[in-house]
């Protein structure tokens, strides 16, 4: 099948388009043949199935874009639709892994939090063979008030796969979302995640992680809307560009009127290993309330030559020491994922990842 | 330049003065290749620019309005005047400069300035320029400063034609189109190899037209080793109806050179200011550009840089202040397009009564230009809830050996601050007129003295709520 979706990740203002970031075109094609197979966890007795009908009042937006969360829920063959009954938090995360072995897996994922719960979901998408295979997702969040919703989302598709995931989520008085996304693998990885904080005191987090070597193009969108009064978010991206990748990414802090007394920081921090790759970042701050704090910081750039040097001195390889230093960013996002098991093997993973790099 | 004992109204009034005397010429209102003929013509254009204009016209009908920035459906090229000729010559002496229009300039300060410590001075009257000179002993170094028409027909015609529009050409976006097929009036400056000059040179461009454009043209080549400050000033009366200014500025700084390029713009708030301008600086030379955005109803204005040469720096400082009815979007923008340069971009913003103030920026790493380092930073302050403000940078990035660093901050005056000095006995509006003079600084150190005093008068203005 030929999949052709645009506008995708859309800059929420738009600037000189010779800068190729006020969006994306995602063309691939896969087997029309889906084959693949999904690990669940069992559902906790205080978390219940939900469905899309439950969603229908909420106003949801999206980041990656209507054309492709459209798509993806009306093809949608997979989910995760959860929802966490009302004052009880989940201790044991919700876990789907998911191993493609070809064509396009689309899944509609809804999870929602009544309020004053607490839930974990982990979705992992994986694809060991050499096929082209197309992964898109749509993830809702609803956080009622003072409810607590934790999402990692870990993918790790061979290198002929395209990825694309959107996150949205409405967060409620209190309420806190904190979405973890670790992009290892692929070809091309399209990745939003729109984080409304509606409520009052609501506050959102999202940590990323990439990993990105060959030809890899990487394409990220984060949104967060502070609409409530003293809302926060913080929106942290670190990831390391190897030979001719080309990343991007988009970060934005919305201030509407009247989220009074709100804070939104950002930070990016990118290693760059290549005289050939591509890093393009866009961090805007959008502002329409007189009484808030909106920061970015951004640091681009290669390893300090002291450090690599210092760490040679100690006997450390080059590879090696670049290999601690890449993991060490990996380290700060790996503290969000449930579970020494994937935690190692996402180190693994990565390492065996820089290493085979080092030897091409 | 301006009075420190002046109060907002009367600075208001200083820059609303309209004159009364009927131009002696100008063309009908619209686009069309009868009128650029007719431009052409009563210029004299050598036929190569009378070329160059229709072609621009051709460009400009093909160019789509820009899809991104401040909303330009206000803005009717059919009712725009795109030329409008004074009834003055192009005088070297201010006493033969007709009364009015010399009167103008007087109430402006540009004589007292030029007396004061200009090394030249050009003003142009809505499309032409009426008033240029040079100091003599800077004339005998070699520089030339000239109006660009006595430029593009005299001795450095051939100059001219080679580096007109070569930076900045009609395709670049639409409105660079509308100017190579309107443009008149401007400064050309050349500086020779090694010649410093000491004291700065100024251009000011005064519109005085209702409903009309101006197109000015400004074109300084830097030699080797040259120096010059150049500054540049803009005014115009307010009216209900809209006004364009699309000038052009491109700048060619040669190896081991240092233009620094000083702007106070100052337009009435019915003005769409859609200006361009544009810097390449050669092996070890430098571009400093020092902005200050205080008028128009609608700006898009980033001096954007190329560092061509290894070793190149730029260094942008620019501050806007968006009141009420404003949309200023404006920033800056550099391409490293060799090793080891520079760049350093400094943007402030104030919103306040309703304005819009947007920053935007881009900031290019070419493959190969490694050792390169860059330092974008941008405050931005809100005076309160009915305003706007928006950052909007973006940094590409395509190679390893670069240094960037990367910092914005949003927020409002600190209640704090305001309350210590309102202990202190000062007035509320007081406190916050200097916390935001203050916020202002690292942009009025860098003017002259008396350019630092019309900016702040200017803050002072927009503070009050006058303009």
């Amino acid at each position: 099948m030929e999949i052709k979706l645009k506008e995708l990740n859309a800059l929420p203002v738009r600037t000189w388009h010779r800068l190729g970031v006020n969006g994306n075109t995602v063309e691939t094609s896969a087997d029309d043949t889906l084959s693949y197979s999904v690990t669940r966890s069992a559902l906790p007795d205080i978390v219940t199935e939900t469905n899309a009908e439950e969603l229908r009042c909420a106003e949801f937006r999206t980041a990656v874009g209507e054309e492709a969360t459209e798509y993806i829920r009306r093809e949608s063959n997979a989910g995760v639709r959860v929802r966490a009954r009302r004052g009880y938090e989940v201790e044991k995360p919700v876990t789907a892994r998911y191993s493609l072995r070809s064509g396009a897996l689309l899944d509609d994922n809804i999870i929602f939090a009544e309020a004053g719960s607490s839930l974990t979901v982990v979705l992992i998408f994986d694809a060991f063979n050499g096929k082209p295979c197309f992964h898109g997702g749509s993830t809702r969040i609803i956080a009622e008030n003072c409810a607590t919703v934790n999402l990692i989302q870990i993918q790790t598709l061979n290198n002929a796969s395209t990825h694309i995931s959107d996150v949205s989520a409405i967060i409620g008085n209190g309420a806190s979302v904190n979405v973890t996304q670790i992009e290892l693998g692929g070809a091309s990885a399209t990745v939003g995640c729109h984080l409304k904080l509606e409520g009052n005191t609501a506050s959102a987090r999202a940590d990323t992680f990439y990993f990105g070597n060959g030809d890899r193009r990487l394409d990220f969108n984060y949104i967060a809307r502070h609409l409530g009064d003293g809302t926060t978010s913080s929106l942290t991206a670190s990831g390391a560009l190897f030979d001719r990748c080309d990343k991007t990414y988009r970060g934005t802090l919305d201030f509407i009127r009247g989220a009074a007394g709100s804070k939104g920081a950002e930070i990016e921090n990118t290693l760059l290993f290549s005289p050939d790759a591509r890093n393009r970042s866009a961090p805007l701050i959008l502002c329409e309330e007189e009484d808030v704090e909106g920061s970015h910081a951004a640091s681009i750039g290669k390893i300090d030559a002291n450090k690599l040097y210092y760490m040679q001195s100690r006997g450390l390889s080059e590879v090696e020491a670049k290999r601690l230093l890449v993991t060490a960013q990996l380290e700060t996002v790996l503290k969000n994922v449930p579970g020494e098991e994937e935690r190692e093997r996402l180190r693994d993973y990565l390492s065996g990842r820089i290493k085979a790099n080092a030897l091409r | 330049m301006s009075d420190t004992e002046k109060t907002a109204g009367d600075f208001r009034e200083v820059y609303d003065r309209r004159g009364t005397m009927e131009p002696d010429f100008k063309v009908t209102s619209g686009l069309t290749p009868e009128i650029i003929r007719t431009i052409s013509d009563e210029k004299g254009d050598p036929d190569w620019m009378r070329e160059f204009r229709l072609k621009s016209l051709e460009l400009y009908n093909t160019i789509p309005v820009p899809d991104w920035g401040p909303s330009l459906d206000g803005l009717n090229m059919d009712n725009i005047v795109t030329y409008v000729r004074p009834k003055s010559g192009m005088e070297h002496s201010w006493d033969d400069v007709p009364t009015e229009i010399k009167d103008t300039f007087e109430s402006l300060g540009i004589p007292e300035a030029e007396r004061a410590g200009l090394a030249g001075v050009g003003a142009q009257y809505d499309s032409e320029v009426v008033y240029h000179s040079v100091r003599k002993e800077v004339a005998e170094s070699g520089v030339v400063y000239t109006d660009m028409d006595s430029a593009l027909k005299g001795e450095h015609s051939e100059m001219v034609r080679e580096h007109f529009m070569k930076l900045l050409p009609p395709t670049e976006h639409k409105f660079m189109a509308l100017h190579g097929a309107v443009w008149s009036g401007g400064s050309f400056v050349y500086v020779p190899p090694n010649v410093s000059v000491e004291i700065p040179l100024q251009s000011y461009f005064r519109f005085n037209a209702a409903g009309a454009g101006q197109f000015e043209h400004t074109l300084i080549i830097l030699d080797k080793g040259a120096t010059l400050h150049f500054i540049e000033g803009c005014s115009a009366p307010k009216y209900n109806v809209a006004n364009l200014h699309a000038g052009c500025v491109e700048l060619f700084v040669g190896e081991g050179a240092r233009l620094r390029y000083s702007t106070i713009e100052n337009w009435s708030k019915n003005m769409y200011n859609l200006n361009s301008k544009r810097a390449t600086v050669a092996k070890d030379g430098a571009v400093e550009w020092v902005s200050g955005s205080f008028g128009s109803h609608t700006s898009y204005l980033y001096p954007m840089s190329i560092l061509r040469g290894e070793g190149a720096r730029m260094e942008y400082t620019g501050i806007t202040f968006a009141g009420a009815g404003q949309e200023l979007d404006t920033g800056a923008q550099v391409i490293h397009a060799a090793p080891r340069t520079t760049s350093s971009i400094t943007g402030k913003s104030l919103s306040k009564d309703g304005g819009r103030s947007t920053f935007r920026s881009s900031v290019v790493v070419n493959r190969g230009a490694y050792g390169c380092k860059t330092s974008v930073v941008c405050d931005s302050l809100m005076l309160d809830n009915k305003s706007r403000s928006d950052t909007v940078p973006v940094i590409d990035v395509r190679n390893d050996d670069v240094d960037i660093g990367y910092e914005a901050k949003i927020g409002r005056i600190s209640e704090q601050a305001i309350y210590y000095l309102m202990s202190r006995g000062i007035s509320e509006g007081d406190a916050k007129a200097m916390i935001v003079n203050g916020f202002a600084e690292p942009i009025s150190k860098e003017l002259p003295l008396e350019y630092a005093v019309e900016m702040n008068n200017l803050i002072t203005l927009e503070m009050s709520g006058k303009r």
